[in-house]
Protein backbone atom coordinates (compact mmCIF):
# COMPACT_ATOMS: atom_id res chain seq x y z
CA UNK A 1 0.00 0.00 0.00
CA UNK A 2 1.44 3.54 -1.08
CA UNK A 3 1.22 6.24 1.20
CA UNK A 4 0.10 9.94 0.10
CA UNK A 5 3.77 10.23 -0.12
CA UNK A 6 4.62 8.33 -3.02
CA UNK A 7 1.57 10.27 -4.90
CA UNK A 8 3.68 13.55 -4.23
CA UNK A 9 6.38 12.25 -5.73
CA UNK A 10 5.20 10.85 -8.30
CA UNK A 11 3.44 14.23 -9.05
CA UNK A 12 7.61 15.95 -8.95
CA UNK A 13 8.43 13.64 -11.89
CA UNK A 14 6.41 15.27 -14.17
CA UNK A 15 7.63 18.00 -15.98
CA UNK A 16 5.72 21.62 -15.87
CA UNK A 17 3.68 22.39 -18.28
CA UNK A 18 4.97 25.66 -18.96
CA UNK A 19 8.13 26.93 -19.74
CA UNK A 20 10.06 29.58 -18.06
CA UNK A 21 11.10 30.74 -21.86
CA UNK A 22 7.54 30.56 -22.55
CA UNK A 23 6.43 33.30 -19.94
CA UNK A 24 9.27 35.25 -20.51
CA UNK A 25 8.76 35.93 -24.47
CA UNK A 26 4.96 35.86 -23.73
CA UNK A 27 5.95 39.13 -20.59
CA UNK A 28 8.39 40.34 -23.65
CA UNK A 29 6.49 40.49 -26.46
CA UNK A 30 2.97 41.11 -24.89
CA UNK A 31 0.16 39.15 -25.95
CA UNK A 32 -0.04 38.22 -29.52
CA UNK A 33 -1.63 40.56 -31.95
CA UNK A 34 -5.17 40.07 -33.19
CA UNK A 35 -4.81 38.42 -36.88
CA UNK A 36 -5.89 40.59 -39.66
CA UNK A 37 -9.38 39.62 -40.16
CA UNK A 38 -10.10 39.83 -36.33
CA UNK A 39 -8.77 43.33 -36.04
CA UNK A 40 -10.44 44.98 -39.56
CA UNK A 41 -13.15 42.51 -40.69
CA UNK A 42 -14.65 41.31 -37.24
CA UNK A 43 -14.53 44.30 -34.92
CA UNK A 44 -16.93 46.53 -37.21
CA UNK A 45 -18.95 43.68 -38.43
CA UNK A 46 -22.07 45.00 -36.96
CA UNK A 47 -21.43 48.08 -38.94
CA UNK A 48 -20.95 46.14 -41.87
CA UNK A 49 -24.06 44.49 -41.61
CA UNK A 50 -26.04 47.40 -40.68
CA UNK A 51 -25.07 49.30 -43.41
CA UNK A 52 -25.25 46.43 -45.95
CA UNK A 53 -28.94 46.06 -44.93
CA UNK A 54 -29.80 49.98 -45.23
CA UNK A 55 -27.84 49.43 -49.37
CA UNK A 56 -29.69 47.04 -50.25
CA UNK A 57 -33.28 48.23 -48.82
CA UNK A 58 -33.12 51.44 -50.69
CA UNK A 59 -31.97 49.83 -53.73
CA UNK A 60 -34.86 47.95 -53.30
CA UNK A 61 -37.06 51.19 -52.67
CA UNK A 62 -35.56 52.59 -55.72
CA UNK A 63 -35.31 50.21 -58.62
CA UNK A 64 -37.82 47.46 -57.61
CA UNK A 65 -40.71 49.59 -58.46
CA UNK A 66 -39.48 50.27 -62.29
CA UNK A 67 -38.42 47.03 -62.94
CA UNK A 68 -41.84 45.76 -62.70
CA UNK A 69 -43.96 48.50 -63.28
CA UNK A 70 -45.39 47.19 -66.78
CA UNK A 71 -46.66 44.22 -65.12
CA UNK A 72 -47.56 46.20 -62.03
CA UNK A 73 -49.64 48.41 -64.56
CA UNK A 74 -51.86 46.32 -65.64
CA UNK A 75 -52.35 44.31 -62.50
CA UNK A 76 -53.48 47.91 -61.39
CA UNK A 77 -55.68 48.49 -64.23
CA UNK A 78 -57.20 45.15 -64.11
CA UNK A 79 -57.75 45.58 -60.53
CA UNK A 80 -59.29 48.99 -60.92
CA UNK A 81 -61.58 47.33 -63.62
CA UNK A 82 -62.83 45.03 -61.38
CA UNK A 83 -63.25 47.48 -58.41
CA UNK A 84 -65.77 49.18 -60.58
CA UNK A 85 -67.46 46.61 -61.22
CA UNK A 86 -68.49 45.09 -57.94
CA UNK A 87 -69.03 49.25 -56.66
CA UNK A 88 -71.61 48.65 -59.76
CA UNK A 89 -73.10 45.85 -58.97
CA UNK A 90 -73.13 46.02 -55.05
CA UNK A 91 -75.40 49.33 -55.65
CA UNK A 92 -77.20 47.64 -57.99
CA UNK A 93 -78.10 45.00 -55.41
CA UNK A 94 -79.04 47.81 -53.15
CA UNK A 95 -81.02 49.11 -55.86
CA UNK A 96 -82.94 45.99 -56.51
CA UNK A 97 -84.24 45.52 -52.57
CA UNK A 98 -86.36 48.51 -53.05
CA UNK A 99 -89.32 46.43 -55.41
CA UNK A 100 -90.12 49.83 -57.31
CA UNK A 101 -88.73 52.89 -57.82
CA UNK A 102 -89.09 55.93 -59.94
CA UNK A 103 -87.05 58.19 -61.18
CA UNK A 104 -87.72 61.78 -62.46
CA UNK A 105 -85.90 63.62 -65.03
CA UNK A 106 -86.94 67.35 -66.46
CA UNK A 107 -88.95 65.88 -69.25
CA UNK A 108 -89.00 61.54 -68.79
CA UNK A 109 -90.53 59.21 -66.46
CA UNK A 110 -89.13 56.46 -66.48
CA UNK A 111 -89.71 52.85 -64.03
CA UNK A 112 -86.82 50.74 -63.13
CA UNK A 113 -88.07 47.67 -62.13
CA UNK A 114 -85.35 45.46 -63.48
CA UNK A 115 -82.03 45.08 -62.01
CA UNK A 116 -81.21 42.62 -65.23
CA UNK A 117 -81.74 45.19 -67.36
CA UNK A 118 -79.27 47.99 -65.14
CA UNK A 119 -76.08 45.03 -65.23
CA UNK A 120 -76.47 44.64 -69.08
CA UNK A 121 -76.71 48.10 -69.44
CA UNK A 122 -73.68 48.73 -67.57
CA UNK A 123 -71.91 45.96 -68.92
CA UNK A 124 -72.05 47.53 -72.49
CA UNK A 125 -70.66 50.84 -71.51
CA UNK A 126 -67.53 51.81 -73.33
CA UNK A 127 -64.51 51.06 -70.27
CA UNK A 128 -62.39 54.20 -69.98
CA UNK A 129 -58.75 54.53 -69.75
CA UNK A 130 -58.31 56.62 -66.54
CA UNK A 131 -60.71 56.80 -63.63
CA UNK A 132 -64.31 54.87 -63.02
CA UNK A 133 -65.54 53.41 -66.49
CA UNK A 134 -69.50 54.43 -65.09
CA UNK A 135 -68.16 57.84 -63.52
CA UNK A 136 -66.73 59.04 -66.78
CA UNK A 137 -69.43 58.42 -68.97
CA UNK A 138 -72.07 60.17 -66.99
CA UNK A 139 -69.77 63.17 -66.17
CA UNK A 140 -69.70 63.11 -70.33
CA UNK A 141 -73.63 63.14 -70.25
CA UNK A 142 -73.66 65.84 -67.62
CA UNK A 143 -72.16 68.15 -69.97
CA UNK A 144 -73.61 67.19 -73.09
CA UNK A 145 -77.05 67.92 -71.12
CA UNK A 146 -75.62 71.15 -69.95
CA UNK A 147 -74.14 72.55 -73.16
CA UNK A 148 -77.37 71.15 -75.38
CA UNK A 149 -80.40 71.19 -73.72
CA UNK A 150 -82.50 71.12 -76.54
CA UNK A 151 -80.62 68.36 -78.35
CA UNK A 152 -80.39 66.37 -75.09
CA UNK A 153 -84.25 66.68 -74.57
CA UNK A 154 -84.91 65.39 -77.77
CA UNK A 155 -82.66 62.23 -77.55
CA UNK A 156 -83.92 61.80 -74.38
CA UNK A 157 -87.24 61.71 -75.22
CA UNK A 158 -85.99 59.19 -77.96
CA UNK A 159 -84.62 57.24 -75.81
CA UNK A 160 -87.52 57.22 -72.89
CA UNK A 161 -88.57 53.64 -74.43
CA UNK A 162 -85.61 52.30 -75.31
CA UNK A 163 -83.01 50.39 -72.88
CA UNK A 164 -80.27 52.63 -73.78
CA UNK A 165 -82.59 55.40 -72.05
CA UNK A 166 -83.34 53.26 -69.09
CA UNK A 167 -79.63 53.30 -68.44
CA UNK A 168 -79.44 56.89 -68.82
CA UNK A 169 -81.79 57.38 -66.57
CA UNK A 170 -80.39 54.85 -64.11
CA UNK A 171 -76.84 56.73 -64.69
CA UNK A 172 -78.35 59.87 -63.34
CA UNK A 173 -79.47 58.06 -60.31
CA UNK A 174 -76.84 55.62 -59.43
CA UNK A 175 -74.73 58.53 -58.29
CA UNK A 176 -76.99 60.94 -57.41
CA UNK A 177 -76.71 63.70 -59.41
CA UNK A 178 -78.51 67.14 -58.53
CA UNK A 179 -80.22 68.24 -61.40
CA UNK A 180 -79.06 71.25 -62.84
CA UNK A 181 -80.66 74.13 -63.73
CA UNK A 182 -81.73 72.76 -66.90
CA UNK A 183 -83.44 69.44 -65.18
CA UNK A 184 -85.33 71.35 -62.89
CA UNK A 185 -88.88 69.21 -62.38
CA UNK A 186 -91.00 72.35 -61.70
CA UNK A 187 -90.72 72.50 -65.48
CA UNK A 188 -92.66 70.00 -65.96
CA UNK B 1 6.00 49.26 -20.61
CA UNK B 2 9.29 49.82 -19.79
CA UNK B 3 12.45 47.58 -19.75
CA UNK B 4 13.23 47.94 -16.49
CA UNK B 5 9.45 47.00 -15.14
CA UNK B 6 9.66 43.86 -17.61
CA UNK B 7 13.51 43.28 -16.22
CA UNK B 8 11.91 43.72 -12.48
CA UNK B 9 9.00 41.52 -13.06
CA UNK B 10 10.99 38.91 -14.65
CA UNK B 11 13.31 39.00 -11.27
CA UNK B 12 10.56 38.06 -8.89
CA UNK B 13 8.71 35.32 -11.76
CA UNK B 14 11.72 33.37 -12.20
CA UNK B 15 12.09 31.67 -8.87
CA UNK B 16 8.50 31.29 -8.11
CA UNK B 17 7.96 29.98 -11.66
CA UNK B 18 8.32 25.85 -11.28
CA UNK B 19 5.75 26.25 -7.97
CA UNK B 20 3.52 28.13 -9.53
CA UNK B 21 2.83 26.19 -13.05
CA UNK B 22 2.78 22.87 -10.65
CA UNK B 23 0.11 24.84 -8.24
CA UNK B 24 -1.45 25.76 -11.73
CA UNK B 25 -1.49 22.41 -12.91
CA UNK B 26 -2.91 20.86 -10.21
CA UNK B 27 -5.75 23.03 -9.52
CA UNK B 28 -6.69 23.33 -13.34
CA UNK B 29 -6.65 19.32 -13.68
CA UNK B 30 -9.87 18.39 -15.64
CA UNK B 31 -11.34 22.15 -15.75
CA UNK B 32 -9.27 24.46 -18.14
CA UNK B 33 -5.58 24.50 -19.13
CA UNK B 34 -2.97 25.18 -17.38
CA UNK B 35 -1.09 27.12 -20.15
CA UNK B 36 -4.59 28.95 -20.19
CA UNK B 37 -4.48 29.98 -16.43
CA UNK B 38 -0.77 30.73 -16.22
CA UNK B 39 -0.65 33.00 -19.32
CA UNK B 40 -3.86 34.79 -17.97
CA UNK B 41 -2.08 35.29 -14.65
CA UNK B 42 1.11 36.30 -15.64
CA UNK B 43 -0.41 38.99 -17.99
CA UNK B 44 -2.55 40.51 -15.57
CA UNK B 45 0.40 40.38 -12.49
CA UNK B 46 2.35 42.26 -14.94
CA UNK B 47 0.18 44.95 -16.28
CA UNK B 48 -0.77 46.03 -12.74
CA UNK B 49 2.97 44.83 -11.30
CA UNK B 50 3.35 49.07 -10.70
CA UNK B 51 0.82 48.34 -7.94
CA UNK B 52 2.63 46.75 -6.33
CA UNK B 53 4.27 48.31 -2.87
CA UNK B 54 6.08 45.27 -1.82
CA UNK B 55 8.13 42.72 -3.37
CA UNK B 56 7.82 40.25 -0.85
CA UNK B 57 4.09 40.08 -1.44
CA UNK B 58 4.71 39.28 -5.28
CA UNK B 59 3.89 35.24 -4.68
CA UNK B 60 1.00 35.93 -2.79
CA UNK B 61 -0.60 38.15 -5.11
CA UNK B 62 0.29 36.18 -8.19
CA UNK B 63 -1.48 33.52 -6.22
CA UNK B 64 -4.32 35.46 -5.53
CA UNK B 65 -4.86 36.70 -9.04
CA UNK B 66 -4.32 33.11 -10.39
CA UNK B 67 -7.15 31.69 -7.86
CA UNK B 68 -9.43 34.45 -8.67
CA UNK B 69 -9.34 33.96 -12.57
CA UNK B 70 -9.70 30.35 -11.60
CA UNK B 71 -12.76 30.61 -9.64
CA UNK B 72 -14.18 32.91 -12.48
CA UNK B 73 -13.72 30.04 -14.98
CA UNK B 74 -14.95 27.71 -12.04
CA UNK B 75 -18.19 29.31 -12.73
CA UNK B 76 -18.63 29.06 -15.90
CA UNK B 77 -17.27 25.47 -16.17
CA UNK B 78 -19.46 22.88 -18.16
CA UNK B 79 -18.80 19.64 -19.65
CA UNK B 80 -16.20 19.40 -17.33
CA UNK B 81 -16.66 14.98 -17.63
CA UNK B 82 -15.49 15.35 -21.28
CA UNK B 83 -12.59 17.39 -20.58
CA UNK B 84 -11.60 15.39 -17.83
CA UNK B 85 -10.82 12.98 -20.20
CA UNK B 86 -8.86 14.88 -22.27
CA UNK B 87 -6.88 16.06 -19.46
CA UNK B 88 -5.73 12.29 -18.37
CA UNK B 89 -4.90 12.25 -21.95
CA UNK B 90 -2.74 14.88 -21.42
CA UNK B 91 -1.63 14.08 -18.34
CA UNK B 92 -0.09 10.28 -20.37
CA UNK B 93 1.04 12.25 -22.96
CA UNK B 94 3.56 14.69 -20.64
CA UNK B 95 4.27 11.83 -17.74
CA UNK B 96 6.81 9.42 -18.51
CA UNK B 97 5.08 6.48 -17.83
CA UNK B 98 1.26 5.31 -18.11
CA UNK B 99 1.13 4.08 -14.25
CA UNK B 100 2.71 7.66 -12.85
CA UNK B 101 -0.16 9.87 -14.94
CA UNK B 102 -2.41 7.03 -12.82
CA UNK B 103 -1.26 7.84 -9.44
CA UNK B 104 -1.01 11.57 -10.31
CA UNK B 105 -5.00 11.45 -11.90
CA UNK B 106 -6.12 9.86 -8.94
CA UNK B 107 -4.06 12.40 -6.55
CA UNK B 108 -5.36 15.43 -8.23
CA UNK B 109 -9.14 13.34 -8.05
CA UNK B 110 -8.64 13.09 -4.28
CA UNK B 111 -7.34 16.45 -4.06
CA UNK B 112 -10.52 17.55 -5.76
CA UNK B 113 -12.57 16.13 -2.30
CA UNK B 114 -10.61 18.47 0.43
CA UNK B 115 -12.24 21.86 1.15
CA UNK B 116 -10.58 24.93 -0.63
CA UNK B 117 -8.22 26.01 1.77
CA UNK B 118 -6.80 22.76 2.18
CA UNK B 119 -6.44 22.26 -1.36
CA UNK B 120 -4.64 25.53 -1.32
CA UNK B 121 -1.96 24.40 1.24
CA UNK B 122 -1.38 20.95 0.22
CA UNK B 123 -0.83 21.58 -2.97
CA UNK B 124 1.10 24.48 -2.50
CA UNK B 125 3.51 22.84 0.15
CA UNK B 126 3.51 19.29 -1.31
CA UNK B 127 3.49 20.06 -4.91
CA UNK B 128 4.44 23.33 -5.47
CA UNK B 129 7.13 23.00 -2.76
CA UNK B 130 6.63 26.53 -0.99
CA UNK B 131 7.17 27.35 2.68
CA UNK B 132 4.93 27.12 5.56
CA UNK B 133 5.36 30.74 5.94
CA UNK B 134 4.90 31.69 2.52
CA UNK B 135 1.71 30.22 2.42
CA UNK B 136 0.60 31.13 5.62
CA UNK B 137 0.84 35.16 3.59
CA UNK B 138 -0.63 33.63 0.55
CA UNK B 139 -3.88 32.07 2.69
CA UNK B 140 -3.80 35.38 5.12
CA UNK B 141 -3.27 33.55 8.79
CA UNK B 142 -0.74 32.04 10.67
CA UNK B 143 1.42 29.37 10.09
CA UNK B 144 -0.18 27.21 12.93
CA UNK B 145 -3.49 27.44 10.77
CA UNK B 146 -1.82 26.27 7.84
CA UNK B 147 -0.33 23.32 9.55
CA UNK B 148 -3.68 22.58 10.69
CA UNK B 149 -4.60 22.19 7.34
CA UNK B 150 -2.09 20.43 6.12
CA UNK B 151 -2.40 17.64 8.86
CA UNK B 152 -5.99 17.53 8.00
CA UNK B 153 -5.93 17.13 4.42
CA UNK B 154 -2.94 14.74 4.65
CA UNK B 155 -5.04 12.45 6.56
CA UNK B 156 -8.21 12.72 4.32
CA UNK B 157 -6.00 12.45 1.32
CA UNK B 158 -4.59 9.03 2.73
CA UNK B 159 -7.90 7.64 3.43
CA UNK B 160 -9.32 8.51 -0.29
CA UNK B 161 -6.05 7.06 -2.00
CA UNK B 162 -6.24 3.71 0.04
CA UNK B 163 -9.66 3.18 -1.24
CA UNK B 164 -8.71 3.89 -4.75
CA UNK B 165 -5.33 1.78 -4.38
CA UNK B 166 -7.58 -1.27 -2.86
CA UNK B 167 -10.17 -0.85 -5.71
CA UNK B 168 -6.89 -0.93 -8.07
CA UNK B 169 -6.08 -4.08 -6.22
CA UNK B 170 -9.60 -5.38 -6.60
CA UNK B 171 -9.82 -4.24 -10.39
CA UNK B 172 -6.08 -6.00 -11.22
CA UNK B 173 -6.86 -9.28 -9.33
CA UNK B 174 -10.33 -9.88 -11.03
CA UNK B 175 -8.54 -8.85 -14.25
CA UNK B 176 -6.06 -11.63 -13.71
CA UNK B 177 -8.30 -14.57 -12.42
CA UNK B 178 -10.56 -13.81 -15.72
CA UNK B 179 -7.02 -13.73 -17.74
CA UNK B 180 -6.25 -17.72 -16.39
CA UNK B 181 -9.43 -18.39 -16.40
CA UNK B 182 -9.45 -17.98 -20.18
Amino acid sequence: MESEKHYFDQVKKLPTEVSLSSVEQFVLQGPPAPSFWKKHFLHHLNSIIMSSIILISLGLFFFLPESTSPHQAKALIKSEQNLDMIEVITQIDQQSRAEFFEYETPNIKTSLAKPAHQVAALMSLPIAQNGPRVKSTMNLSRQDSADTTAATQAQEKESAHSSTGEYQSFDLKLFGDEPTSSWNPKVL
Amino acid sequence: MTESKKSAFMNLYQPVHEGFVRYCSARTYGIMETEDLVQETVAIAFERFEGLRDEKAFLAYLMRTANNLFISQLRRKKFSGVYCKNAFEKLKSIAPSAEVAMDVHHLYKAIEKLDKKSQEAIVLFEISGFKIDEIAEIQKCGSSAVKGRLHRARKQLKKELLETADIQHLLLSLSLLYTLKN
